[in-house]
Order: structure tokens, then C-alpha cells, then sequence
């Protein structure tokens, strides 16, 4: 019977009250006495629900959300009759934490749709062309075993690449899952991931941790003065993350954008701060400058907790250590030298008493300067006044902007990967924390470094999940270099055939940049695509055979959360749809017709589970895996409540101290790239100015238009991109323009506009939109081509990177962009 | 006797739909139907800005039936249908409703109805949504009811527990210890069309 047919009822405290249920009831009559469903007291509401509001027949399961999206959002699944009928966002127990967005409420929809591959496929018809055969799941595992095996003969082992992405954040069945004991095993070609990898790069030479530890924990920008969110859109990209960002500022928190674009995140901070893209760097270059010049130095800082006085050698650029002159005892720890001006002499830094930050020095004959000293020099070739102009900010707000930095007591950067996307985006990220250091807004509560917190308190046995049969030969070859090693079936002169891929958790041909390579240089040359999916994806669709993935829900897995602190429990809520198979079990059968089954039992996926916990760091935890089937959400984190990089426990460097200097620069990824002319210059930040998308670039007079791609709220990356109640509210593709830049190439609003450059092109209608900066153009991020009338937004950019990054700059791009005439052009 | 209402923080809204996604799944909404409505303050598209770079504006509105203390929408119904409960919550007997559409005529707020013109079809070929989902008929009218069901049971209605900016609050209007009261009384307010005279029951701060 409807509700809607029930009489109206009389409600009142008493009522609540009364029966065997009186307590549950209790707790759901405080919430509507006035509780909102997210008080601050308890978690009233949600608890109430969980206990009297499932309908008998229903059924909850601990869901963590798992696209690759920064957010992980912790969700019920409610299930009726062995079917996910809806979500619900679950508590986290610290609950500002707690919440989802829509996307995850529409993980039924998505279970469910028309998109789902559904049972294993052969390619019949040309690649693209969607024509397909439904294959049993034993001709398809006898027929990619015997290819498989047949290339790896006849052209060796890494003939056979293994890509994988951030599609499923499953330990289990997810990009760091069995695939990788899998491609381990066979000794394949690995893709190096070249996405979101500058930032931390360059943070990295900082502080180091690798890529991606720079952010504090989240709920520490509630410890900021000041957050500059910097590049960077959360009320869209990142609304769990905004939440405790606004919870920030309504307790007093300045939140100040700084963006090309006058975001919806612009339009919520306090201060909104336009920039030409790609110019970030260059105004972090120019605040060390003013840092430097007015003397805004936290010298006690340098002294004790960065490497500023570490002494630099001139003979060979690096530092000056205790094992250059006399062997290290086994288990004695490495030491550096400075200068101590009481002692007028170089010492141990666990010795001195005043280390110098200035001045030149001969210690043993070697010639040396303090690593500050080159910082300074490399600092003062900024022109504060080139900054001023090339940033659009005017001298008055540059000034600003430092002032404001320097002067709140505690400064947190909000930034992620939208100046990543750029060929400096590395620098930017060495810059920062740089500057960090020399004013002391690093290392301790409010002064986050970015906007991601990845949790690095815990670390899985993967050695025990990756290794089998002994073999570990896996080449890496990057995401932007790998077309060529395709088309040229060489490396670098050298012979390296590859024929053969399979590709799992990765949309690959829509999320690498520059999409006709692979029209180009990557299919053509592909004997055989296999890729495991959920849905029929542009990678799937030009695949030779697909694979249907059991989708988040159809598993057990384990989820270790970023941008919050919790160790989460995916419980299996329904059976696989279909003929699907989780991607465990696909895995394990390819090993298994590749004659490699003794080192992939078959066996619950909750004993992997269990062999990821099995380090002895869990129970020094107390973290055990029936606690975590009890409990389904564990705090992983060992110190600190928020965790504060650098504070709840040292940052990951030789004597726990921030790098002013970067003695030995190597690339993210080595692939045989010769690097030596930038070698020297990557000691230390400067300004790289953007490769392609600079007004000085003679290319500009062509393509006037910077290319950004929004990450809208509707979809993460490609995923989301065909749930029907998600497109009934965002339909299509759009380009996103100025309205006097449209007005310029006589657009208006709902034409249709056909953006394109050297590289190809992407036909979708106009949207005029006064917050795109003039000289910019956007389209949304993750359509895939068939969405487009032609072309796809992934045509426009480009595979080139910076050597040493080895980082797509999707926004590092030229375009311009004319009304469409019709036809395939 | 509590009445309710619901208040709704626009600076605290920040557009996501996650409240529109909650309100559609949870109560099984026919396709292309949603009750909970977010409008976008600014261009004509969803999420565009008005005014010009780098001072162009942007916010949202969300709406959904402003459940009027003095429902034009029931004053118009001839069979009845369309009623207001002794809570407050305005609702629609789908079986008495005859699909007139004199109250869609009658509301003044634009949008927050929707008419089964054809029978309601789905995406997905069993129900979704809650187990006791309000049915979806053809030749009626419908419109968001604060999920009765779910306050009837203590719970606030699926939008505000599923809103991440936490902008959305229920409770009982006459309580004046209950959140939303205390929220009203201590933040500057709005209600929509007040000039109509139905007495909205959804209160924004602003």
C-alpha cells in the first residue's frame, strides 16, 4: 500500500514511547524532535535508522565507495531479494567524515544498466565497430591463453603488456590486486600509470614518501589560518573533502581560490583570485623571492628541520656526508655536514650549535656552500615584476597573496591535480614546498601541503600477494611513451615487440592523453586486446575480447580509504550479475590455462584478504582481519588525530628533514630517457614555463585557447559516464567558453561547436559561461566518443611530458574552436 | 502535535544533487521524474555563472514541495486527493487522485510536480528503492511527501540524511528546540513566493 494513501497520523513523544521498541524509537524521536541527521551529537539518526527502519526482508552490507575519486565514501547497500535496491550513506565514527555524494547513491542503477558487459565477447566486426559474439568463458580463456602464450614464445615475455589503472580501489580485485601477481608471474611489460604523478614528484624531493603523501589528514585544515585552494574545484570534484573545508571556514578558516576559473569553489571561498593557467609556479616562485628579500625567513626552521644548512659539495653537487670521509659502522646512521659558526668549523648536524645558512667553505679541501645559498641564487633569478605580468595578477596582488601566506600563522594548501596537468606541475610541487620551508608553513597541524591524504601508517603484504613463481622481470614502460615503443615495436633503437595487452581496472584509451595515438601508432600494431571491464567502455569497445567484471558490490574485498583514515570492508552484497566473474577469478583462470594454476589457488577471497593483513605491523595495530569483519571500518591510523605529515610521525627523509635541496634529481620513471641537460637544473626549483599552452608559444597565434578538462561531479575519471539517472540530469558533452570568446567566433549558446587543434577535434554544443576565464576553454572530463556527435575531448591533448615527471598535461593543450559545419571533418 | 517543515542552508547548499539522487533512488522515481529539484542561480544551464570574469556569480536553490501550512494545491483538489496532514506534510492519495492537474495549476511553485502522463517506466525492470516506496500510477500527480513513511518512523527524509553539506535540516517547526527552529531563529531567512499567502513550510537561510 502507498504511504501516500495513509491517513494523516498523529505523532507525539508519548507514542514513540510506547512498546517493546521503546529505546530505538527513543533515538529516532530525538531526531525528529531536531537532530538532524548529522548532529554533532552521536550519530543519532543514522544509527536509529539502521536499527528500526530495515524493512524485515531487507538486508545491509558495508559498501566502501571505490572509484578513483580522492573521496571514499562509506555506504549501505540495501539489498531485497538477493538484489542492491539503494545506498545509503553509513557513519564513519569520526562523522565529519560521514557522507556521499550522488554518484554513489546510483551504484544500483549502475549495477544494473544497459551498460554492463554481460557475458565474455568476441570482436567480429573492426575495431570500434561494436560488433560482437558471445563466447562461453572456456573458449575465452583456452583462446587468450593460447594467444597469450603464442606471443610471449615467439617474441619473449614482455611482448605481453599488463595495464591496469585506478578503476576499483579493491585490494583484492582492484588495481593493486591478483592482476599484478598475475602479470608478475609472466614477466610482462607493465604500463608506468603517468596520471597524478607530478605533484608528488615534486613534493617528493621535499619531503619525501613518493608520490602520494604530501596532504595532511583532512580534518587538519580545520588547524589552518588560512587554505588556499589552489587549482582545485571540491565542491564539485571533492564534496566530502569541501565539507570539513567549509566546517573550516565557518569557524573563521580564510578560504581564498586561487583559479583560472571562478569555480563553484570560487564562489563559496572568501576571496577568489583569477591566474593565467600554467603560471602557478612562476607566483610560487616569485613569493620565495619576496620571502627571501623582506627577510619573512623562519630561520629557526631552516636551521633545525630543513636541509638548509646542509653543505653542498661543488665538486659533485652533492651533500657533504659523514660516509664521504670515514665508513658507516653497520647500523650507524647517516649524517650530514654543516657549517658551525661558534665552532668556525664543519660538523656533524647532530653537533652544531649554530649552522650557517650563508657563506662559502672549504672543508678537507672541498670547496661547499650551505644548500640555502643555492636556493637563494636559484630563487633570485625570478623577476618579480615578469611574475606580476605573466600571472595576470598585477604586482598589488601577488604581494597580497604572500602576505597572506606568510603572515596567518598557519597556511594550508588545498591543491591537487589541476596544476599537475601541466608540464611544470612537477616544480610547482618542488616550489611549494620549498617555500613551505622557508617559512616554516610545513611539518606541523594547518599547514597541509595538498588536498590529498593518503593514509601511510599501514602497508599490505603485497610481496606475499605479487610474488608466485619466482619470476619479478616487469618492465615498466610509461603511459605517455608507450605508443611509440608500439608503433616502433623498438625502444630507444633497441628491438621490444609488443603484441599483445590486457587491460584491467583502466579505461585507458580515454584516459591517456592524446586518444588517435592509438588510432595511430597503438592498434594498429596490437595483435590482441583482452579487457576485463564491467562496461562496454572506448577501450572495451576496441578490445578483441571483453571480459565481464563482477561490478564493487558482487565481491569481497578490502579498501584502505584516502582523504580519510579508515581501513574499509567491502562484504559481497549480491551474487554476480550475469556471467560475470570478479576480477580475482578471471585472473586466476588465465593462470591457470597458462599453466601457472599451482600459484593461484583457488581459494575465498577473504584468505587474500587475509594474507594482505598478515604483516606484523597489524597487530602492533591491533588491527586483526576478525576485527575487521566485526567492526567492517577500522581507524588505521598509528599517530596523530588529525595525522599531520612531517608532525604524527617524521617525514620519510635521512633525518626526518624537509629537502631545500634535491641532490640527485631522477626521473619518476626510468625508461632509458636521457635526462643529463636537465639534470643540474633539477637540483632546485625554477620556472619551466608551460610546453604548450604559453602565450609565448608560436603555436598560441593558432590555437589562442588553453584546453581544461572540469571533473564535474557527475562522473570520476571515465566512470559514472552512462548511468541513465545521471545523464537525465547532465545529458552530453559540452564545451564550456567564455561568453566574449564565443561571441568573438559568432557562438552562442547551444550551438553546436567543434573544438579542435593539430591533434583532432571534439563535437559537442556550446554552454556560454561567464566563470571560464577568457583564453581558456573547458569540456567535462570522461564522455566517452560515442557520446560526442564526433571526436572526443581526449583527441586534443597530448602525449608529450616533461622528461623527468613523466606526467600527462591534459591542460598543458591549444585549441580553438569554430561552429560546427556537419560531417566527419 | 509536531509540524514539520524543513529548512535549507544555501550557503552551506553547494548543488551536488546528492539530496535530488537520494529523494529519485530511494523512492524509486519513474524516469525523467524527480521531486527534489536543484536550481542553478546564475546562467541558464545547470552549474553556469551570470555576470561577467572574474566577478560572475553562482549558487543554487534547491526546491521541492514547500509543504504550505495554507496549500493552494488542496484548496484546488475536487476529489480530495491532495491533502494536508495534522503534521504539516502535505500529501497526494494517489487513488483518489483523478490526474486534473488543477493543484500543478494551483501551486505557485513551479516544477515540484510531476504528471504520470504515460504509465511510469523504469531503467531497471524491478523496483528499486526503499521497500515501502510510495507506487507511481498513471493519470496522477506526484510530488515529494518528506518521505512520510520515514518520518513516521522517527527518520528525516532520505534528502537530508544524504546531504554532504549538511544543508538540509527536519524537524518540528513548533518545537523550538528542535534543530530547524533553532536554525530559523538564529539564521537571516527566506521563504519562496511568500506574497502568495500559502505559508511555505520550507524556511532557506540565507
Amino acid at each position: 500500500m502507498s504511504t501516500m494513501n495513509q491517513k494523516p497520523r498523529q505523532i507525539t513523544r508519548r507514542q514513540f514511547l510506547k512498546g517493546s521498541a521503546a529505546a530505538a524509537a527513543f533515538a529516532g524521536m530525538m531526531s525528529v524532535a531536531g537532530v538532524s541527521a548529522y548532529g554533532d551529537e552521536e550519530n543519532s539518526v543514522l544509527t536509529a535508522a539502521a536499527e528500526t527502519a530495515s524493512p524485515a526482508e531487507e538486508q545491509i552490507f558495508n559498501s566502501p565507495c571505490r572509484s578513483n575519486c580522492f573521496q571514499s565514501c562509506l555506504l549501505n547497500a540495501h539489498v531485497r531479494d538477493g538484489k542492491v535496491v539503494r545506498m545509503s550513506p553509513k557513519a564513519y565514527p569520526n562523522n565529519d567524515y560521514t557522507g556521499c555524494c550522488l554518484k554513489g547513491l546510483t551504484i544500483p542503477q549502475r549495477t544494473y544498466s544497459n551498460n554492463r558487459l554481460k557475458y565474455p565477447m568476441r570482436r567480429v566486426g573492426n575495431r570500434g565497430e561494436d560488433q560482437w559474439e558471445r563466447i562461453s568463458w572456456d573458449e575465452a580463456i583456452a583462446e587468450i591463453a593460447e594467444k597469450f602464450s603464442a606471443i610471449q614464445e615467439q617474441y619473449g615475455n614482455r611482448a605481453l603488456v599488463v595495464d591496469t589503472g585506478s578503476g576499483n580501489y579493491g585490494l583484492v580485485h582492484g588495481v593493486q590486486g591478483l592482476v599484478n601477481r598475475l602479470s608478475y608471474a609472466l614477466g610482462a611489460t607493465r604500463i608506468n600509470v603517468c596520471y597524478d604523478q607530478g605533484l608528488g614528484y615534486g613534493t617528493d624531493r621535499v619531503i619525501g614518501g613518493g608520490v602520494w603523501l604530501h596532504g595532511n589528514e583532512t580534518e587538519d585544515f580545520m588547524n589552518s589560518k588560512v587554505v588556499f585552494i589552489w587549482g582545485s574545484n571540491p565542491v564539485h570534484a571533492q564534496p566530502q573533502s569541501w565539507r570539513i573545508l567549509a566546517k573550516a571556514q565557518k569557524a573563521g578558516v580564510k578560504l581564498i581560490c586561487i583559479d583560472p576559473i571562478r569555480s563553484a569553489t570560487a564562489a563559496k571561498c572568501d576571496e577568489y583570485i583569477p591566474i593565467q593557467p600554467g603560471t602557478d609556479l612562476l607566483l610560487v616562485m616569485a613569493m620565495m623571492r619576496l620571502a627571501i628579500e623582506r627577510e619573512k625567513l623562519d630561520l629557526d626552521y631552516m636551521k633545525t628541520k630543513s636541509t638548509a644548512p646542509f653543505l653542498v659539495r661543488k665538486d659533485t653537487g652533492m651533500y657533504m656526508k659523514k660516509s664521504d670521509f670515514a665508513e658507516l659502522a653497520e647500523g650507524e646512521s647517516e649524517d650530514f655536514y654543516v657549517w658551525d659558526l661558534e665552532k668556525n668549523a664543519a660538523v656533524l648536524s647532530s653537533e652544531a650549535a649554530d649552522p650557517a645558512l650563508e657563506g662559502e667553505y672549504s672543508c678537507e679541501g672541498i670547496d661547499c656552500v650551505p644548500a640555502y645559498v643555492l636556493l637563494k641564487e636559484r630563487v633570485m633569478e625570478t623577476d618579480i615584476d615578469y611574475a606580476a605580468e605573466k600571472t595576470c595578477l598585477g604586482r598589488e596582488k601577488l604581494e597580497y597573496i604572500f602576505d597572506t601566506y606568510v603572515g596567518s600563522g598557519a597556511t594550508g594548501i588545498y591543491t591537487n591535480y589541476g596544476i599537475d596537468r601541466y608540464q611544470n606541475g612537477h616544480l610547482f610541487g618542488f616550489a611549494l614546498g620549498c617555500l613551505g620551508i622557508l617559512t616554516g608553513n610545513i611539518g606541523r597541524a594547518g599547514c597541509s601541503l595538498s588536498g590529498l591524504y593518503v593514509n601511510s601508517s599501514i602497508t599490505f603484504n603485497y610481496a606475499g600477494m605479487y610474488v608466485s613463481n619466482g619470476v619479478l622481470q616487469n618492465d615498466a614502460i610509461p603511459q605517455t611513451y608507450i605508443h611509440e615503443v608500439f608503433r616502433d615495436q623498438a625502444l630507444f633503437g633497441e628491438p621490444y615487440p609488443l603484441k599483445a595487452m590486457l587491460t584491467a581496472c583502466s579505461n585507458s584509451m580515454s584516459n591517456f592523453a592524446g586518444q588517435n595515438q592509438w588510432f595511430e601508432d597503438i592498434l594498429p600494431n596490437l595483435d590482441f586486446w583482452v579487457v576485463i571491464d564491467t562496461e562496454m567502455t572506448d577501450s572495451a569497445r576496441h578490445a578483441d575480447i571483453v571480459l565481464p567484471a563482477a561490478f564493487w558490490l558482487e565481491v569481497d574485498d578490502l579498501r584502505s580509504n584516502y582523504n580519510n583514515p579508515y581501513l574499509t570492508y567491502q562484504e559481497k552484497a549480491i551474487e554476480p550479475l550475469y556471467e560475470c566473474k570478479s576480477d580475482g577469478e578471471i585472473v586466476r583462470l588465465i593462470a591457470n590455462a597458462m599453466g601457472l594454476g599451482e600459484f593461484f589457488p583457488e581459494q575465498d577471497e577473504k584468505e587474500w584478504m587475509k594474507l594482505l593483513m598478515s604483516l606484523d605491523l597489524f597487530g602492533k595495530l591491533g588491527i586483526t582481519f576478525d576485527r575487521l569483519m566485526e567492526e567492517k571500518v577500522i581507524r588505521s591510523v598509528w599517530n596523530g588525530d588529525p595525522f599531520v605529515r612531517g608532525e604524527s610521525a617524521a617525514f620519510p627523509t635521512p633525518l626526518g628533514r624537509t629537502r631545500l635541496y634535491c641532490e640527485n634529481p631522477i626521473p619518476r620513471t626510468n625508461y632509458g630517457q636521457d635526462f643529463s641537460e636537465v639534470y643540474e637544473r633539477e637540483r632546485l626549483p625554477y620556472f619551466k614555463a608551460p610546453n604548450e599552452a604559453w602565450s609565448e608559444n608560436p603555436l598560441f597565434e593558432k590555437y589562442p585557447l588553453i584546453f581544461i578538462q572540469d571533473h564535474t561531479r557527475f562522473r570520476s575519471h571515465t566512470q559514472w559516464f552512462n548511468v541513465p539517472v545521471l545523464r537525465e540530469l547532465d545529458p552530453e558533452p559540452y564545451i564550456r567558453i567564455n561568453p566574449d570568446d564565443a561571441a568573438a567566433r559568432g557562438l552562442a549558446e547551444g550551438d553546436i561547436g567543434e573544438v579542435f587543434n593539430d591533434r583532432g577535434h571534439a563535437v559537442a554544443k556550446i554552454r556560454l559561461d561567464p566563470a571560464v576565464r577568457p583564453g581558456v576553454l573547458t569540456m567535462p572530463k570522461g564522455w566517452q566518443r560515442e557520446q560526442f556527435i564526433d571526436g572526443c575531448f581526449q583527441e586534443l591533448t597530448n602525449t608529450s611530458s616533461d622528461i623527468m615527471a613523466c606526467n600527462f598535461a591534459y591542460f598543458d593543450a591549444l585549441v580553438d574552436v569554430r561552429k560546427y559545419e556537419g560531417g566527419n571533418t | 502535535m509536531a509540524r514539520f517543515g524543513l529548512a535549507i542552508d544555501l550557503e552551506a547548499c553547494i548543488g551536488c544533487h546528492t539530496c535530488s539522487v537520494a529523494c529519485k533512488t530511494a523512492n524509486n522515481l519513474p524516469n525523467n521524474m524527480w521531486w527534489c529539484n536543484i536550481h542553478t542561480v546564475g546562467g541558464d544551464a545547470m552549474d553556469s555563472s551570470e555576470g561577467t570574469y572574474p566577478n560572475a556569480k553562482l549558487s543554487y536553490l534547491p526546491v521541492n514541495c514547500q509543504h504550505c501550512e495554507n496549500p493552494a494545491c488542496v484548496a484546488a483538489c475536487p476529489t480530495g486527493a491532495s491533502f494536508k496532514r495534522e503534521d504539516g506534510i502535505v500529501c497526494i492519495d494517489t487513488d483518489k487522485c483523478i490526474g486534473c492537474r488543477a493543484c500543478m495549476a494551483a501551486c505557485p511553485y513551479e516544477g515540484v510536480r510531476s504528471y504520470n502522463s504515460e504509465e511510469p517506466e523504469y531503467y531497471v525492470e524491478f523496483a528499486l528503492g526503499a521497500a515501502d516506496a510510495p507506487k507511481h500510477v498513471y493519470n496522477t500527480v506526484e510530488k515529494c511527501n518528506l518521505c512520510v513513511s520515514r518520518v513516521e518512523r522517527g527518520e528525516v527524509p532520505y534528502c537530508v540524511e544524504a546531504c554532504p553539506a549538511r544543508a538540509r535540516i527536519f524537524g518540528d517547526l513548533d518545537d523550538p528546540e528542535s534543530d530547524v527552529s533553532k536554525a530559523i531563529a538564529e539564521r537571516e531567512n527566506m521563504r519562496l513566493l511568500e506574497e502568495k499567502g500559502t505559508e511555505p513550510k520550507v524556511y532557506y537561510l540565507v
